[in-house]
């Protein structure tokens, strides 16, 4: 029995040893085989997610996205570059010179003598008229600045002294007077400047005349021994020039005070090529700061869009034109007028942006005493402006469809990634799309040479790369959508990207239904999170 | 039945991750010395034996569970090779271990009366474990965009614990009855050096939809004498030889328990109990930890990049920073020795000639890493003993130890092997171990 159990155990043993050892064959490196090492890579690329104020504030940085507090439906806002008018446009008073001539007998009663020794004394007064470019009819200016320039020339053989007084030239209710002194030793002549700041100028001369100037003048000649033959004169060049007004009164006509005109880009267009896109409620809006102190017409005579691609305008029409707009009826205020066109006022207004503008443009003209002469009196002051400012509020409500946008990025591949490639199999690139937009997006991705020939595209067919959220009734999203795209580049297509010098990305955007008409709205509980994540197949060869 | 208990034993043991501590073939020499390292019940039949100082017993031992050379290179029909690293990866288990164990007996001498063994033996053991985890081979191979592909690649098997000490040993043998023999020894344990994974949790977990990776993590990393080896580039000549020698900051003790039993005639069975103890550890101490963290990557914030791409990564650095918290300390701390266990039931098919069946497990972290094995231990006349067995280790069927013992006068040569295949068929084997050495047996205690 012992003999028996060592004798099987020695056999299990050496048949086992002999059973391993016949499978085994020699184990020579320079045997192997060639192979590849194929692992399989996922990655994520890049997260984000955006709200649709980041969204539309990075179309245009510059302008505004406004959020309605009550319904947080949201609305761009644009404003045109403010434009306005100034006082010295609207009144310019122009220099303007007198002359007067006083007859020493005549006028001035001074008597005629072969050795005149004595003093003789004599007054007299004249008025003019200050005529203004456009006929308006002035009553009264605070100056800012201005200089009455005097020139007195005579051709007595005596010293003269004349004084001008002119009684409706006042600073601080004292009438402008000067004394010019006029040497015999000194030919006769003499000029003197007077600094009319902060003068006032009463151009109704006292009464109810306008634009007229008075001066009286006393003129006093002390003898020197010279005759005096009675036809000798004093004469006077009165001149006023660089005036500049702090205040203006009177009547000021009929005339167009103010055209200009404005563009407004809208930028969130800016790489749009087509679709059609309405909205149920855009509004543009005008603010009209008037200060000046007359009634003034507002006349738009321009409002269209116009596409910058095409050219195309696209007017506007039905609003109420011209529009009497406010004014102020004390010096330095301001009224403000908010001209609004809407749907209510302008029939076509809802296709403000279609189809796809990039501008919109509008010009104004004003009048101003449109009635003609106004019971009360004009007035301008110098800091008197008629400033417009443009709004246009679109509010994101309504229905778009075919709207195709189109980008181009240069791309060149990197020469380290061209060694790499190689070793790849298969590229699959994986967009994870949340999307609590209204919108469906579809999208294609081309590829480039340099020669702008196309290669290849990276999907296979347009696909749909966002599905709109789901809409309440009030077409609002209720419930985000998520899509899933896979784009899978084999290992022959990864090759054109050798070639590939430019990508062009051509998205064409509905809203849903959009072109049923159904309106949907963006609010600014809406948001896109978008992951894009990559799986790289590689195939390194050993 | 008892084939159908062994296959069932077997599989049910294979399904246990790990591998085992070598060194269960000497368990079958009894008679030696240094077999009463496995069992202090043993005891051998000299009434002195002298371990001789580097002479006596040097055990080095390398075992690796995860795949043998033959998983990962086939031989096709051609005759060419191929690598099948498919093939390879079917084969590791969860959690994968390196083990390299080395001993070598300083000194030992022990006395035997009529009833009882004592022993004192000194010796320097080295342990060094290497876990890794399967997850990180099939990562490696197939990326994360394979199987682990909506599945968290579990890392957390990650360990490196690797203990060098020095080991006094004093043991006492006692028969109580001609059936039943007791032992224990107590052990006084003198660290040298120690890197200890106390805790290491990573993994990498790929959303299946999104492709964000998600990784988590923690853990704690012991260390003492390593930063000082280090600073010397691991020369151990460099350090002081005082400390190495007679240094006894980090002490620790250690006790092993074991009987050997016959029930019935011809029927023995033992059972060892070995390494339950630990060091504190306090020399050059150092402990590393991460806090446990869970970060997500899931690419570049678009929002992030249009405002200021120039500062994307750096802002990726600091949010790990401030994520995965790391530390660094020093303070004490113990580690327990990886306890064993032997149970082993032999039946004497004659006088000379006895079969056993032998379990050996060891406990490493909270796994028991088992061998099960068949042996036959053969007394042929006074100076040849042999043992020969075939034992289910490392995830492995091909294993065949062999032991010699040649006594010859009072000198005592012994050669020990868990695998004797592992020179001829290194493809195949998962393990290497050899043991040898020279005593000096004199007298006999049942003469």
């Amino acid at each position: 029995m012992t003999l028996t159990i060592r004798s099987v155990l020695l056999i299990i043993a050496i048949s086992a040893v002999a059973a391993i050892s016949s499978c085994v064959k020699k184990y020579d490196p320079d045997k192997l085989a060639s192979g590849s090492w194929n692992p399989n890579i996922a990655v994520p690329i890049a997260f984000s997610r955006f709200d649709v104020y980041d969204i539309l504030d990075r179309a245009d940085e510059n302008d505004l996205v406004i959020i309605d507090p009550q319904t947080g439906l949201l609305a761009l806002r644009y404003t045109g570059q403010a434009f306005s008018f100034n006082a010295s446009e609207v009144l310019d008073l122009p220099n303007a010179s007198f002359n007067v001539s006083y007859t020493g007998a005549a006028d001035l009663g001074f008597p005629i003598s072969p050795a005149f020794n004595e003093t003789a004394e004599g007054e007299t007064e004249s008025t003019f008229e200050y005529t203004t470019p456009n006929g308006e009819e002035l009553h009264q200016i605070t100056l800012a600045s201005g200089t009455l320039t005097l020139l007195i020339e005579t051709d007595l053989l005596h010293d003269v002294e004349l004084e001008l007084t002119f009684p409706n030239i006042t600073q601080f209710g004292v009438p402008l007077s000067v004394i010019v002194p006029v040497l015999f030793s000194q030919a006769g002549t003499s000029t003197v400047n007077v600094n009319l700041s902060n003068h006032i100028i009463d151009f109704t001369a006292g009464g109810s005349g306008t634009n007229l100037v008075a001066v009286e003048a006393r003129a006093l000649v002390t003898g020197s021994g010279n005759p005096i033959v009675g036809n000798e004169s004093i004469d006077a060049s009165i001149s006023l020039t660089n005036l500049a007004f702090q205040l203006a009164t009177g009547y000021f006509g009929q005339q167009n005070v103010a055209v200009d005109g404005d563009s407004i880009l809208i930028a969130i267009f800016q790489n749009v090529e087509n679709g059609y896109f309405e909205l149920t409620d855009p509004k543009l809006r005008l603010d009209v700061v008037n200060g000046y102190g007359f009634p003034v017409s507002l006349d738009v005579t321009e409002l269209k869009t116009i596409n910058a691609n095409t050219g195309v305008e696209f007017p506007m029409t039905g609003f109420p034109n011209p529009t009497l707009i406010a004014h102020p009826t004390v010096p330095g205020d301001s009224a403000l007028t908010q001209l609004l066109f809407d749907a209510n006022n302008t029939s076509n207004i809802s296709n403000v942006i279609t189809p796809t503008p990039k501008y919109l443009h509008f010009a104004v003209e004003a009048l101003s005493n449109p009635a003609g002469q106004a019971e009360a009196l004009n007035f301008i002051t110098a800091e008197s402006q008629l400033r417009v400012d443009a709004t246009l509020e679109l509010p994101l409500e309504g229905f778009a469809y075919g709207f195709v946008v189109r980008d181009t990025i240069e791309f060149t591949f990197d020469d380290n990634i061209d060694e790499e490639a190689d070793n790849i199999e298969w590229v699959k690139l994986r967009l994870n799309a949340v999307n609590g937009f209204p919108v469906d997006l579809e999208a294609q991705v081309y590829l480039l040479d340099s020669q702008l020939n196309v290669l290849d595209t990276l999907l296979t067919h347009d696909q749909q790369i966002l599905l709109s959220g789901q809409v309440n009734q009030a077409g609002r999203v209720s419930q985000p959508t998520q899509k899933i795209t896979d784009i899978v580049i084999p290992r022959d297509r990864v090759d054109v990207l050798y070639n590939t010098a430019h990508i062009v990305v051509l998205a064409e955007a509905n809203t849903l239904n959009g072109q049923l008409g159904a309106v949907v709205g963006l609010y600014d509980t809406d948001f896109i999170e978008m992951r894009i994540g990559m799986q790289v197949q590689g195939r390194i060869t050993y | 039945m008892k084939p159908l208990i062994l296959i069932l034993s077997v599989a049910l043991l294979s399904t246990i991750s790990g591998t085992a501590q070598t060194g269960y073939t000497l368990y079958g020499l009894n008679g030696v010395h240094q077999a009463s390292a496995l069992n202090p019940a043993f005891a051998p039949n000299a009434k002195v034996q002298i371990g001789l100082p580097g002479l006596s017993g040097t055990d080095l031992r390398f075992a690796h569970n995860g795949f043998a050379i033959s998983d990962l290179v086939v031989i096709r029909p051609d005759d060419s090779l191929a690598l099948d690293v498919d093939g390879m990866l079917g084969k590791l288990q969860d959690r994968n271990l390196i083990s390299v164990d080395h001993r070598t007996e300083v000194f030992s001498i022990g006395i035997g009366g009529e009833r009882g063994y004592l022993s004192a033996t000194i010796s320097e053991r080295m342990h060094l474990r290497f876990g890794y985890p399967r997850d990180l081979m099939v990562l490696a191979w197939e990326g994360n965009g394979g199987r682990l592909l909506g599945q968290r690649a579990n890392l957390d098997e990650f360990a490196l614990d690797f203990t060098a000490f020095r080991e006094y040993a004093l043991g006492y043998s006692f028969k109580f009855n001609d059936r039943l023999t007791g032992g224990m020894r107590l052990k006084f344990l003198q660290g040298h050096f120690n890197t200890y994974t106390r805790s290491a949790r990573l993994g990498l977990f790929t959303d299946a939809t999104t492709y964000d990776l998600s990784f988590d993590g923690g853990g704690e990393v012991n260390s003492s004498g390593i930063e000082e080896l280090a600073a010397n580039d691991f020369d151990v000549s460099e350090l002081e030889l005082d400390r190495l020698l007679f240094g006894m900051e980090n002490r620790g003790m250690g006790i092993d328990l074991g009987v050997d039993w016959s029930p019935v005639e011809r029927v023995r069975l033992s059972a060892s109990l070995l390494d339950v103890g630990s060091i504190t550890w306090r020399h050059n101490v150092r402990t590393y930890d991460a806090q446990d963290f869970i970060y997500t990557f899931s690419g570049v914030d678009v929002n992030q990049a249009l405002v200021d791409s120039a500062e994307i990564f750096q802002n990726m650095l600091d949010s790990l920073e401030t994520i995965i918290v790391t530390g660094e300390r020093s303070e004490n701390y113990r580690t327990p020795l990886n306890p064993r266990v032997f149970l082993t039931a032999g039946y004497d098919l004659s006088e000379k000639l006895r079969a056993n069946v032998l379990f050996h497990g060891e406990v490493f972290k909270t796994s028991v890493l088992p061998t099960l094995a068949v042996s036959l231990d053969a007394q042929m006349g006074r100076w040849l003993a042999a043992t020969v067995n075939w034992a289910y280790t490392q995830g492995s069927m091909n294993n065949v130890g062999l032991g010699l013992k040649l006594h010859g006068g009072p000198i005592q040569f012994y050669i020990v092997t868990d695998n004797v295949l592992t020179p001829f068929l290194p493809q195949h084997v998962r393990s290497a171990q050899i043991m040898f050495g020279l005593n000096l047996a004199i007298g006999r205690r049942d003469s």
